[in-house]
């Protein structure tokens, strides 16, 4: 059903953009000898552009060394300018008119880790851009690079979606060389590979694909490079365009590409062999491949007791469950199967419902579409006046509604079970609003037979789809403890010998059986 | 092609859900609850319903539920049942009744077609508890007054569940009853109920047992009666053992609990006769003592077990002797443990079955253990 749709929408889109190409700005420019129409061929880049500074100096002793940097207000360091460029150019009584002026001045004059020589002017406009400074010298048909980059940023905070009691507490910022160093940090091998690229025509934006390179499967690896290659968009401003550009069955509900904001999940996930993706500008990484337990590990459980790790997950794993299937559940016996109550429960709902003028299920999707306005009001509005929020959706909107015999107390509870579990995680939060509508109209029509006709569907589709070919419910049906240590439970880590069989294809030991008997 | 394919299988999906769901859709609060019912017949022969429903119509908070009676006459035990309608918009709903209650008449002329729709139905369930009326009529048993719940049907459920702590009655549902009905050396029997009088108001009580020859009540037994059969039946979960006096025992005023009890019903067949062993082993607590014997000593230990150990012996025997003479019918299943036992002789004897049972010499042999004396060691002395 999804592959039709997916091929016709890919057949008319091509149609429309056939032979067509994003339009950018390209132009030839060369560097000239003369430091005037350099100027001048800046200006002319750079027009309208109020934040782009030059600056001219010349030596102090032999004036004729004429100089002029260029960068961009604010996204430079000062103090580099002005200590380590401006002043031992101005200051310097050794230079002289000889032969490689730029290059004295490159190899002793300037203060810096990072310069380079270039005449293209496409890397000096990317330079610039980036907030490096380009230095150009009067008579030189070459220029300077110099790194000056520095830029304010948010300090280094936990998550706000992924806190934890006891852990590392650092996340992601937005600037990606300090996300690396957080990686890097965590895993101390050479090993760990950084891999640039770019992507995103206009908004030319630097991504990073990290990996082990002695636990990765490389084809997972090529098949990223492959499909991260043929990505053409104007501009990545998230992490979440990645996800979507690459992403395995495009049409499927569930996320086949995991994504966190802390730098532990990322170094757990590089161990296992899987590959991270992080995007200049963004605190959060990818992760692939994702499975479908995922949704329900956290980093928690690896940092508390096995015991409590493993009933903790199961809760999870239950509460998705009834996330799902309360409401839908509820409908189905109420409408179809009322042999199936309890007499007493039978009688309270009974009369309960005496007076309530809507079917049963109307009445749960109307709550349901209630609750999640209420959701979304609170997500969206500033927090200052959830308090007012809480009290109108819970008090005016329940209770009133009960009274006023709209709905019945019941639904209520089982809307309310089904909104509370469904918090208990997070990442999945999305899906279950759409799997609990789709069961319940199921049951609807077909009482417990529809339910169960739906969770069969969904369960299917989860055995059907897989993501960078790693099934999506790997390990769903094994027996075997070295596959299922990590799903429903938390095994010991001292139990976890393997790694992931099908994500580290080739190095799959994590530990020697001999550490600890079992 | 692809996109004509994917919109016919949505279509007929929908389809198939749209026109087959929803065909036995309906709402809780449109149900008509049926608690219990109450089956008599009238001079023309025809059934009278009289059913116990749920009554939801109070609304508002902190309701408490009640019941409703309503009458109806039919033809037959369905007639009946859908006449309802005539009086009350929502059809019944029987699958939360937990008991039917049969007028002797209607017993004594057989209930076979009322157990057939009542297990044919897709609604009703096998556990319902069945009961005969010791009075005129079934229906005044939903006249009486109830104590704690406000549905008669439900709390005499209630009451039928709370009979394995007293053993005055059993407790017989459909399925139990069909089963009986319907295997060889074995005859049915039902809990009986009947009115009684609690300070002024008439309520009901639980007390003994109807005999059934085939699907055809042919009479009662009392209490005590009941309990000594249910020690035969291997059905005794609790109760007590009572002696208030005894003629030529030394003991009096005791009361022992059950609390745990286990029969062996053994067939012997020697010289061309059948008997049964019959082995009851009773373990008890002494809940209340009330003569003079010493317990605690062994001598007293071992009059006062003798002495109960005779007391029930005789009890039992008597009961038996009184259902093969009165009755002649095997409500015990002395037959059924023979067919089980020895195959061979059931099939020469099992159609003389009920002559032979008539006759039929049976052993007792009483085993009652006094394990715990509660929180007193011994009997409370009188001083001077």
């Amino acid at each position: 059903m999804a592959l039709g749709d997916v091929m016709f929408f890919r057949k008319k889109a091509a149609k429309d953009t056939e032979n067509k190409k994003q339009q950018t700005r390209s132009p030839e420019y060369t560097l000239s000898k003369s430091l005037e129409s350099n100027k001048k061929l800046f200006n002319e880049i750079f027009k309208n552009d109020d934040t782009f500074v030059m600056r001219f100096f010349e030596n102090q002793k032999f004036t004729e060394i004429k100089c002029c940097i260029l960068f961009i207000d604010g996204m430079v360091k000062n103090e580099i300018i002005n200590d380590n460029i401006i002043q031992p150019v101005v200051q310097n009584t050794m230079l002289k008119d000889s032969g490689d002026v730029i290059g004295t001045i490159q190899n002793q004059v300037l203060v810096s880790n990072d310069i380079t020589r270039t005449s293209d002017v496409d890397k000096l406009i990317k330079a610039i851009i980036t907030g490096d400074t380009v230095f150009l010298l009067d008579g030189s048909k070459e220029a300077l690079v110099i790194k000056t980059f520095g830029i304010q940023t948010r300090s280094i905070a936990e998550p706000e979606t992924e806190k934890v009691i006891t852990g590392p507490r650092e996340g992601f910022i937005e600037l990606m060389t300090v996300n690396l160093t957080l990686i890097r940090r965590r895993l101390g091998t050479p090993d760990l590979k950084f891999k640039f690229m770019t992507i995103g025509v206009q908004t030319q934006t630097k991504v990073c694909v990290c990996y082990m390179d002695n636990v990765v499967n490389h084809k997972i690896l090529n098949e990223l490079y492959q499909r991260l290659e043929s990505i053409d968009i104007d501009g990545i401003l998230a992490t979440h365009y990645i996800k979507e550009l690459i992403k395995d069955s495009p049409f499927s509900l569930f996320q086949t590409i995991g994504f966190t904001e802390r730098p532990d999940v990322v170094a757990a996930n590089l161990l296992e062999g899987r590959i991270a993706v992080l995007v200049d500008g963004n605190p959060t990484a990818l992760t692939l491949p994702y499975t479908f337990w995922e949704y329900f590990q956290t980093n928690d459980d690896y940092y508390t007791c096995f015991y409590f790790a493993s009933l903790s997950r199961l809760l999870r794993i239950i509460g998705f469950l009834i996330t799902t299937g309360a409401p839908a559940i509820y409908v189905s016996l109420v409408s179809y199967h009322q042999e199936m109550i309890p007499t007493p429960l039978l009688l309270s709902i009974s009369f309960a419902r005496q007076g309530v003028p809507f079917p049963t299920v109307v009445e749960t999707i109307l709550l349901l579409f209630v609750f999640e306005l209420l959701r979304e009001a609170a997500v969206r509005m500033p927090s200052n006046v959830s308090q007012a929020l809480s009290i109108v959706g819970a008090l005016v909107l329940g209770q009133a509604s009960v009274e006023a015999k709209i709905v019945s107390a019941p639904v209520v509870i089982a809307v309310g079970i089904s909104g509370i579990t469904g918090l208990l995680v997070p990442k999945i939060r999305g899906e279950a609003v759409f799997l609990r509508l789709f069961f319940l109209i199921l049951s609807a029509f077909l009482g417990l037979y529809g339910y169960v006709i739906g969770v069969a569907y969904v369960l299917l589709h989860l055995c059907e789809i897989r993501s960078f070919g790693v099934p999506y419910t790997v390990n769903l049906t094994s027996f075997d403890p070295q596959d299922i240590k990590d799903t429903v439970i938390r095994a010991p880590w001292w139990y976890m010998k393997l790694r992931p069989k099908l994500i580290a294809a080739d190095n799959i030991i994590r530990q020697k059986t001999t550490g600890r008997k079992s | 092609m692809k996109k004509r394919v994917l919109i016919f299988t949505v279509i007929f999906i929908i389809n198939i859900i749209m026109f087959t769901g929803c065909w036995d859709y309906r709402e809780i609060d449109n149900l008509s609850i049926v608690a219990g019912v109450a089956v008599d017949k009238n001079e023309q022969g025809q059934y009278v319903l009289t059913v116990e429903v749920v009554d939801m119509h109070e609304g508002g908070k902190d309701v408490k539920v009640k019941s409703k009676l309503l009458e109806v006459k039919g033809d037959t035990f369905f007639d009946a049942a859908r006449n309802i309608i005539k009086i009350t918009a929502p059809k019944l709903y029987w699958g939360h009744t937990e008991i039917v209650i049969f007028s002797q008449d209607v017993a004594r002329e057989g209930i076979i077609e009322i157990l057939d729709w009542l297990s044919r139905d897709a609604e009703p369930r096998l556990t319902i508890d069945l009961l005969v009326s010791r009075e005129d009529t079934a229906k005044e048993i939903f006249d009486t007054q109830s104590i704690i719940s406000e549905v008669r049907s439900y709390e005499i459920n209630d009451m039928l569940k709370a009979q394995t702590n007293l053993s005055k009655a059993p407790k017989v549902k459909i399925y139990d009853f069909i089963s009986a009905l319907s295997s060889e050396g074995v005859s049915a029997i039902l809990s009986a109920i009947k009115t009684a009088d609690n300070k002024g108001e008439m309520t009901t009580e639980i007390s003994g047992t109807a005999v059934f020859k085939g699907d055809k009540l042919i009479g009662f037994l009392d209490e005590d009666q009941t309990k000594n059969c249910l020690f035969v039946m291997n059905k005794i979960k609790g109760g007590a053992i009572n002696i208030g006096k005894q003629p030529e025992g030394k003991i009096k005023n005791i009361s022992l609990e059950i609390v745990n009890n286990k029969t062996k019903v053994k067939p012997v067949y020697s010289n061309g006769e059948i008997s049964m062993n019959i082995d009851i082993k009773t373990e008890t607590d002494i809940i209340e003592h009330g003569s003079e014997v010493d317990f605690v000593n062994e001598e007293g230990y071992l009059v006062l077990k003798e002495d109960v150990q005779k007391q029930l012996k005789s009890d039992i025997e008597s009961v038996i002797r009184m259902v093969q003479q009165d009755f002649d019918v095997d409500i015990f299943g002395f037959g059924k443990t023979i067919k089980q036992d020895m195959p061979d002789l059931w099939k020469k004897i099992g159609p003389d079955w009920e002559n032979i049972f008539r006759n039929l010499e049976v052993n007792i042999n009483v085993k009652i253990e006094m394990k715990n004396s509660g929180r007193l060691g011994r009997a409370i002395k009188i001083g001077d």
